[in-house]
């Protein structure tokens, strides 16, 4: 009687012990499969982000709020007057910025004719050099960022100047 | 053989088979009898089942998601690239449904399989169907009133026919009608063909029961006149439009007029495009919902313009032309209008060496 007790015992055993390899490929199985899975996911979101990020930086250029317009007729320049006014009212409706640029910063460099690390406000204008647009950083993430520039002609209306700056597209991951 | 047995099965699942032989009763104790091994194997291979389906489902829910978000990213980016065109019409191919204004205005969703996917806010300013499923056209064009506000962008789906009701040259220009030596539509901002927009000198009730068998959707605009009452088809949406200085050798800025689509629904539009998205909106809640982001961003513009008008006004003293004021007036048509016919005259009159024109 005792060595039939013992048998089946090693019987359970051998089947626990099948039981818990089965489940240990599985496991092994799933973690591969979602190690790949999110390898994929996130490879398409930085895809995507950079994506993002091109097309931003192409349409921030052009869209109303800053760029030149003569007549009703759009110019390929940005007006150094209208971001600062935009500044503003971006902060004032931050809600609805937040939905087209998310965690990011935008700003306008000066470069040429001269630079110039002053801050362009109402008050600081024309005697500064950065113009900033937009700001929304994400907690923790200041540090971890990707940028994106490109060259733009900056129109001073009341002088009837262009200068060269550089507009910085800031992603926060 | 046997005269009877009994199995008991304690609660630690130890099972003991007592037979009785005759006068002999033989206990035989098996450790693990074969009969709890099968329940055991059972229940892991029903645990197993269950795990794998969920398993399946979630990482199905999963895949779906990341699609949705993959296609709602790509249409964004798509809308943000077009939204500095001045004038375009192409070809998006989304290979899923597509919800406009579902579950809210300004907010769209994508439909893959059976399931909808969460819903995603955006800015865009869009006219079109409820649904678009798979390939769609999409016309942007920007507004400007008097100054540029912003893109307007108008989405159709390839199944959908338009009829423009009546006769007038505003119609022979929106449909791009050849004229009788051949050529097309000279300096008219006709519609594109792809959206498949025909002029009718009239229709009648069985005319639009026909169309609506013929087509996925139809949509008959009536210029100038009432729509015709015909009730019962779901396919087909009428409404009216009374349109004033549409026509091409007119400025957009000064095209406007009113919009009825039925059930005491009225509306207005404000400039040339604006006629487009009475023309493309599937109906009263989406043209709403399109007219309100418009006077959103012609608000946040307006208040841009503004603030440059005064610092133009500080930084250059020696000019007196800034005294008028950059509003946003959208309560009426006529307010509207007349909002911006004056600004557009106080702009004009800016010149000058000592001034700057604000827009």
């Amino acid at each position: 009687m005792l060595r039939s007790s013992k048998r089946g015992q090693i019987g359970l055993m051998e089947l626990l012990m099948v039981i818990v390899i089965i489940g240990i490929i599985i496991a092994i199985g799933i973690y591969f499969f979602y190690q790949g899975f999110i390898g994929s996911v996130k490879k398409t979101g930085e895809e995507l982000s950079m994506q993002e990020r091109e097309v931003l930086l192409g349409m921030l250029g052009r869209i109303p709020e800053v760029r030149c317009s003569i007549g009703s007729r759009d110019e390929n320049c940005l007006d150094a007057l209208k971001i600062i006014n935009a500044r503003e009212t971006i902060e004032d409706n931050k809600a609805y910025y937040i939905n087209l640029l998310g965690f990011r910063s935008v700003k306008v460099e000066l470069i040429y004719p001269e630079r110039n690390s002053k801050e362009c406000n109402a008050n600081t204008y024309p005697d500064c050099g950065i113009f900033k647009l937009y700001e929304n950083i994400k907690t923790g993430s200041e540090n971890m960022h990707q940028d994106a520039s490109i060259l733009v002609s900056l129109y001073y209306p009341e002088q009837g100047k262009y200068k060269v700056g550089k507009l910085v597209l800031r992603e926060y991951k | 053989m046997f005269s009877h047995y009994t199995i008991s099965i304690d609660i630690v699942s130890k099972v003991y088979i007592i037979y009785q032989y005759n006068d002999d009763v033989m206990i035989k104790k098996k450790g693990t009898s074969e009969a709890f091994k099968y329940l055991l194997v059972l229940f892991a291979g029903i645990t197993i089942l269950i795990f794998f389906i969920r398993f399946a489902w979630q990482a199905s829910g999963l895949i779906r998601d990341v699609k949705a978000v993959d296609i709602r990213e790509t249409l964004n980016d798509y809308f943000n690239a077009l939204s500095s065109a001045e004038d375009l019409v192409t070809t998006a191919n989304i290979n899923s449904r597509v919800y406009v204004n579902q579950p809210d205005c300004g907010k769209i969703s994508i439909g893959i399989r059976r399931t909808i996917s969460n819903a995603a806010e955006y800015s865009h300013i869009i006219f079109s169907p409820a649904i678009l499923n798979e390939r769609m056209f999409v016309w942007t064009k920007e507004w400007n009133y008097p100054f540029r506000v912003g893109n307007f962008f108008y989405l159709i789906s390839p199944d959908t026919k338009i009829f423009l009701v009546g006769n007038s040259k505003l119609i022979d220009e929106l449909t791009g009608i050849r004229k009788a030596n051949g050529a097309c539509c000279e300096n008219s901002n006709y519609i594109d063909p792809r959206f498949k927009v025909e002029k009718k000198y009239s229709v009648d009730a069985n005319f639009i029961r026909d169309k609506a068998k013929e087509y996925n959707k139809v949509i008959f605009i009536f210029f100038g006149e009432q729509a015709t009452t015909v009730t019962g088809i779901e396919n087909a949406r009428l409404r009216s439009i009374n349109a004033i200085d549409c026509e091409d050798e007119k400025d957009e800025e000064e095209c406007r007029g009113t919009i009825s689509f039925g059930n005491n629904k009225q509306s207005f539009f404000a400039g040339r495009p604006m006629l487009y998205a009475a023309i493309f909106s599937e109906d009263y809640q989406n043209y709403e919902c399109g007219f309100g982001m418009a006077k959103k961003r012609l608000k946040l513009v307006s208040d841009i313009y503004n603030g440059k008008k005064m610092m133009l006004e500080r930084l250059m003293p020696s000019c007196s032309k800034y005294g008028f004021s950059i509003e946003a007036n959208y309560n009426s048509l006529e307010s509207m209008y007349g909002n911006m016919k004056s600004l557009r005259q106080s702009n004009y009159d800016i010149g000058g060496v000592e001034c700057a024109k604000v827009f």
